[in-house]
Protein backbone atom coordinates (compact mmCIF):
# COMPACT_ATOMS: atom_id res chain seq x y z
CA UNK A 1 0.00 0.00 0.00
CA UNK A 2 1.64 3.18 -0.66
CA UNK A 3 2.17 5.83 2.24
CA UNK A 4 2.83 9.45 2.18
CA UNK A 5 4.70 10.85 4.89
CA UNK A 6 4.16 14.88 5.64
CA UNK A 7 6.19 16.48 7.90
CA UNK A 8 5.68 20.27 9.66
CA UNK A 9 7.69 22.60 11.92
CA UNK A 10 5.23 23.17 14.56
CA UNK A 11 5.64 26.56 14.38
CA UNK A 12 4.06 26.43 10.86
CA UNK A 13 1.17 24.27 12.02
CA UNK A 14 -0.04 26.97 14.97
CA UNK A 15 0.59 29.73 12.44
CA UNK A 16 -1.77 27.78 10.23
CA UNK A 17 -4.01 26.84 12.67
CA UNK A 18 -4.34 30.56 13.52
CA UNK A 19 -4.84 31.43 10.05
CA UNK A 20 -7.79 28.95 9.83
CA UNK A 21 -9.52 30.34 12.77
CA UNK A 22 -8.84 33.51 11.16
CA UNK A 23 -10.76 32.43 8.02
CA UNK A 24 -13.64 30.42 9.82
CA UNK A 25 -14.37 33.37 12.14
CA UNK A 26 -14.50 36.20 9.45
CA UNK A 27 -16.75 33.40 7.10
CA UNK A 28 -19.42 32.90 10.03
CA UNK A 29 -19.35 37.06 10.49
CA UNK A 30 -19.99 37.40 6.85
CA UNK A 31 -22.57 35.23 6.02
CA UNK A 32 -24.41 36.56 8.72
CA UNK A 33 -23.74 39.53 6.86
CA UNK A 34 -24.60 38.43 3.67
CA UNK A 35 -27.63 36.85 4.68
CA UNK A 36 -28.68 40.32 6.47
CA UNK A 37 -27.51 41.93 3.35
CA UNK A 38 -29.74 39.72 1.21
CA UNK A 39 -33.37 40.17 3.35
CA UNK A 40 -32.70 44.12 3.10
CA UNK A 41 -32.25 43.49 -1.04
CA UNK A 42 -35.66 41.30 -0.99
CA UNK A 43 -37.57 43.13 1.53
CA UNK A 44 -37.34 46.67 -0.53
CA UNK A 45 -38.13 44.63 -3.85
CA UNK A 46 -41.05 43.31 -1.92
CA UNK A 47 -42.05 46.91 -0.33
CA UNK A 48 -41.89 47.73 -4.27
CA UNK A 49 -44.69 45.64 -4.61
CA UNK A 50 -46.98 45.27 -1.88
CA UNK A 51 -50.41 46.85 -2.00
CA UNK A 52 -50.14 50.58 -0.32
CA UNK A 53 -53.75 51.57 0.06
CA UNK A 54 -53.33 52.64 3.54
CA UNK A 55 -49.23 51.56 4.09
CA UNK A 56 -50.22 49.19 7.04
CA UNK A 57 -48.76 45.92 4.98
CA UNK A 58 -45.91 47.71 4.32
CA UNK A 59 -45.09 49.17 8.22
CA UNK A 60 -45.47 45.61 9.16
CA UNK A 61 -42.62 44.28 7.01
CA UNK A 62 -39.57 42.85 8.67
CA UNK A 63 -36.75 40.82 8.63
CA UNK A 64 -34.15 39.27 11.07
CA UNK A 65 -31.62 36.85 11.29
CA UNK A 66 -30.67 34.15 13.19
CA UNK A 67 -27.44 31.29 13.79
CA UNK A 68 -28.69 28.20 15.51
CA UNK A 69 -26.65 25.37 16.15
CA UNK A 70 -24.23 26.74 12.96
CA UNK A 71 -27.12 27.50 10.56
CA UNK A 72 -27.91 31.08 9.50
CA UNK A 73 -31.41 31.49 8.77
CA UNK A 74 -33.01 35.27 7.24
CA UNK A 75 -37.15 35.39 7.72
CA UNK A 76 -38.43 38.34 5.73
CA UNK A 77 -42.02 39.04 6.63
CA UNK A 78 -45.46 41.14 6.88
CA UNK A 79 -47.49 41.12 9.96
CA UNK A 80 -44.72 42.07 12.52
CA UNK A 81 -43.58 45.33 13.92
CA UNK A 82 -46.58 45.33 16.44
CA UNK A 83 -48.64 43.92 13.74
CA UNK A 84 -50.37 47.54 12.41
CA UNK A 85 -54.35 47.62 12.17
CA UNK A 86 -55.73 48.97 8.92
CA UNK A 87 -57.15 52.38 9.83
CA UNK A 88 -60.37 51.56 7.26
CA UNK A 89 -60.97 47.66 8.03
CA UNK A 90 -59.79 47.82 11.88
CA UNK A 91 -58.18 44.38 10.94
CA UNK A 92 -54.05 44.10 12.28
CA UNK A 93 -52.22 43.39 9.22
CA UNK A 94 -51.53 39.44 9.93
CA UNK A 95 -55.21 39.06 9.42
CA UNK A 96 -55.41 39.91 5.87
CA UNK A 97 -52.05 39.83 4.17
CA UNK A 98 -52.69 36.65 2.94
CA UNK A 99 -55.22 37.44 1.10
CA UNK A 100 -53.77 40.41 -0.16
CA UNK A 101 -50.46 37.99 -1.18
CA UNK A 102 -52.71 35.23 -3.03
CA UNK A 103 -56.13 37.05 -4.92
CA UNK A 104 -54.84 37.19 -8.34
CA UNK A 105 -57.91 38.68 -9.13
CA UNK A 106 -57.71 42.09 -7.06
CA UNK A 107 -56.99 45.35 -8.61
CA UNK A 108 -54.22 47.42 -6.19
CA UNK A 109 -54.13 51.10 -7.55
CA UNK A 110 -50.39 50.92 -5.90
CA UNK A 111 -48.75 47.69 -5.80
CA UNK A 112 -49.69 43.67 -6.69
CA UNK A 113 -50.64 40.16 -5.31
CA UNK A 114 -48.04 37.97 -4.98
CA UNK A 115 -45.43 41.24 -3.70
CA UNK A 116 -43.30 38.61 -1.37
CA UNK A 117 -43.29 35.57 -3.06
CA UNK A 118 -42.25 37.12 -7.19
CA UNK A 119 -39.22 39.40 -4.89
CA UNK A 120 -38.00 36.06 -3.79
CA UNK A 121 -38.05 33.93 -6.28
CA UNK A 122 -36.50 36.16 -8.21
CA UNK A 123 -33.74 36.89 -6.14
CA UNK A 124 -33.09 33.31 -5.69
CA UNK A 125 -31.74 32.49 -8.84
CA UNK A 126 -28.93 34.95 -7.79
CA UNK A 127 -28.32 34.02 -4.15
CA UNK A 128 -25.75 31.49 -4.34
CA UNK A 129 -23.46 33.79 -6.78
CA UNK A 130 -24.23 36.70 -4.51
CA UNK A 131 -22.75 34.61 -1.34
CA UNK A 132 -20.09 33.19 -2.90
CA UNK A 133 -18.68 36.45 -4.23
CA UNK A 134 -19.21 37.95 -0.55
CA UNK A 135 -17.40 34.69 1.63
CA UNK A 136 -14.79 34.98 -1.36
CA UNK A 137 -13.92 38.29 -0.44
CA UNK A 138 -13.48 37.13 3.05
CA UNK A 139 -11.82 34.49 2.60
CA UNK A 140 -9.41 36.54 0.41
CA UNK A 141 -8.80 39.65 2.72
CA UNK B 1 -50.51 24.12 -32.21
CA UNK B 2 -50.31 22.55 -28.46
CA UNK B 3 -53.33 24.30 -26.14
CA UNK B 4 -52.77 26.69 -23.27
CA UNK B 5 -51.04 24.97 -20.25
CA UNK B 6 -54.00 26.34 -18.18
CA UNK B 7 -56.51 24.14 -20.75
CA UNK B 8 -54.60 21.10 -20.61
CA UNK B 9 -54.64 21.25 -16.83
CA UNK B 10 -58.79 21.94 -16.81
CA UNK B 11 -58.71 19.01 -19.20
CA UNK B 12 -57.26 16.77 -16.54
CA UNK B 13 -59.09 17.71 -13.76
CA UNK B 14 -61.95 16.71 -16.15
CA UNK B 15 -60.74 13.76 -17.00
CA UNK B 16 -60.07 12.69 -12.90
CA UNK B 17 -63.96 13.94 -12.88
CA UNK B 18 -63.50 17.03 -10.57
CA UNK B 19 -64.62 19.86 -12.76
CA UNK B 20 -67.45 19.78 -15.69
CA UNK B 21 -65.51 21.19 -17.89
CA UNK B 22 -64.03 24.55 -19.37
CA UNK B 23 -66.52 27.68 -19.07
CA UNK B 24 -69.29 25.74 -17.18
CA UNK B 25 -67.47 25.12 -13.59
CA UNK B 26 -63.61 25.57 -14.35
CA UNK B 27 -62.58 29.26 -15.51
CA UNK B 28 -59.04 30.13 -16.52
CA UNK B 29 -57.10 33.29 -15.32
CA UNK B 30 -60.73 34.54 -14.74
CA UNK B 31 -63.13 34.44 -11.27
CA UNK B 32 -66.67 34.75 -12.59
CA UNK B 33 -69.31 35.97 -10.24
CA UNK B 34 -71.56 33.07 -11.23
CA UNK B 35 -71.86 30.05 -10.57
CA UNK B 36 -71.25 30.03 -7.17
CA UNK B 37 -69.23 26.91 -7.05
CA UNK B 38 -65.88 27.00 -9.43
CA UNK B 39 -62.50 26.25 -10.05
CA UNK B 40 -60.20 28.94 -11.67
CA UNK B 41 -56.85 28.07 -12.56
CA UNK B 42 -54.56 31.46 -12.44
CA UNK B 43 -50.79 31.48 -14.25
CA UNK B 44 -48.54 33.99 -12.55
CA UNK B 45 -45.13 34.70 -12.91
CA UNK B 46 -42.76 32.00 -13.40
CA UNK B 47 -39.15 31.85 -14.91
CA UNK B 48 -37.65 30.89 -18.03
CA UNK B 49 -34.57 29.35 -16.81
CA UNK B 50 -34.42 25.58 -16.97
CA UNK B 51 -30.61 24.45 -17.92
CA UNK B 52 -30.35 22.32 -20.63
CA UNK B 53 -34.12 21.41 -21.29
CA UNK B 54 -36.69 23.56 -23.43
CA UNK B 55 -39.10 23.30 -20.33
CA UNK B 56 -39.65 26.92 -18.92
CA UNK B 57 -41.22 26.76 -14.31
CA UNK B 58 -44.04 28.48 -15.09
CA UNK B 59 -46.46 29.37 -11.78
CA UNK B 60 -50.24 28.25 -11.55
CA UNK B 61 -52.65 28.77 -8.64
CA UNK B 62 -55.72 26.71 -8.26
CA UNK B 63 -58.34 28.37 -6.21
CA UNK B 64 -61.64 26.88 -5.29
CA UNK B 65 -64.60 28.78 -4.26
CA UNK B 66 -67.89 26.79 -2.61
CA UNK B 67 -70.84 27.92 -0.87
CA UNK B 68 -69.78 25.73 1.19
CA UNK B 69 -66.83 25.54 3.43
CA UNK B 70 -66.24 21.95 3.45
CA UNK B 71 -66.72 21.02 0.34
CA UNK B 72 -64.06 24.11 -1.08
CA UNK B 73 -61.77 22.51 0.95
CA UNK B 74 -62.23 18.87 0.34
CA UNK B 75 -62.04 19.73 -3.69
CA UNK B 76 -59.04 21.33 -3.03
CA UNK B 77 -57.54 18.85 -1.48
CA UNK B 78 -58.64 16.24 -4.33
CA UNK B 79 -57.19 18.50 -6.53
CA UNK B 80 -54.08 18.95 -4.43
CA UNK B 81 -53.77 14.86 -4.45
CA UNK B 82 -54.42 14.42 -8.31
CA UNK B 83 -51.55 17.07 -8.95
CA UNK B 84 -49.33 15.39 -6.40
CA UNK B 85 -47.12 12.75 -7.59
CA UNK B 86 -43.61 11.34 -5.83
CA UNK B 87 -42.16 11.30 -8.99
CA UNK B 88 -43.71 14.90 -9.78
CA UNK B 89 -44.13 13.98 -13.33
CA UNK B 90 -47.63 14.74 -14.25
CA UNK B 91 -49.42 13.89 -17.54
CA UNK B 92 -51.86 16.71 -18.57
CA UNK B 93 -52.67 15.44 -21.98
CA UNK B 94 -51.18 12.68 -24.59
CA UNK B 95 -49.41 15.87 -25.47
CA UNK B 96 -48.26 17.53 -22.12
CA UNK B 97 -46.33 16.09 -19.68
CA UNK B 98 -44.69 18.64 -16.47
CA UNK B 99 -43.02 18.43 -13.65
CA UNK B 100 -45.56 19.41 -11.18
CA UNK B 101 -44.14 20.48 -7.70
CA UNK B 102 -46.20 21.25 -5.16
CA UNK B 103 -45.57 24.97 -3.12
CA UNK B 104 -48.17 24.26 -0.10
CA UNK B 105 -51.30 22.44 0.78
CA UNK B 106 -54.28 24.10 0.21
CA UNK B 107 -55.21 26.64 3.00
CA UNK B 108 -58.36 29.43 3.12
CA UNK B 109 -57.56 32.23 1.41
CA UNK B 110 -60.85 34.46 2.27
CA UNK B 111 -64.53 34.86 2.44
CA UNK B 112 -65.94 36.93 -0.13
CA UNK B 113 -69.05 39.20 -0.13
CA UNK B 114 -71.20 36.92 -1.35
CA UNK B 115 -69.99 34.79 1.47
CA UNK B 116 -68.42 32.18 -0.60
CA UNK B 117 -65.88 30.01 0.61
CA UNK B 118 -62.10 30.39 -1.46
CA UNK B 119 -59.43 27.93 -0.79
CA UNK B 120 -56.03 28.16 -2.58
CA UNK B 121 -52.69 26.50 -2.83
CA UNK B 122 -49.90 27.29 -5.54
CA UNK B 123 -48.11 24.55 -7.57
CA UNK B 124 -45.23 24.82 -9.92
CA UNK B 125 -45.20 23.48 -13.44
CA UNK B 126 -41.83 22.73 -15.36
CA UNK B 127 -43.15 22.12 -18.91
CA UNK B 128 -43.09 23.61 -22.58
CA UNK B 129 -44.09 27.22 -23.42
CA UNK B 130 -47.38 27.50 -25.11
Amino acid sequence: MPKVRIKFEEGTLSDFDAALKTVLKNTSYTSIRAVEEDCKEVLELSLAEVPRQTDTLAISAYYSVKEENNIIKGEIGYGGNGDPVNPITGSPASEYMVAVHEDLAAFHIHGKAKYLEDPVRAYTEGFGDSLYSKLKKAVES
Amino acid sequence: MANPLLLDMVLYLHNKGLVEGDGVDAFRDFLPEAPDNVVTLYEYTGSPTVNYETAVNRSVQILVRNTNANSARELALEIYRVLYSTSTRVDFTAERFAAVYIRQTPFKMRIDESNRIIYCFNVGVTTSID
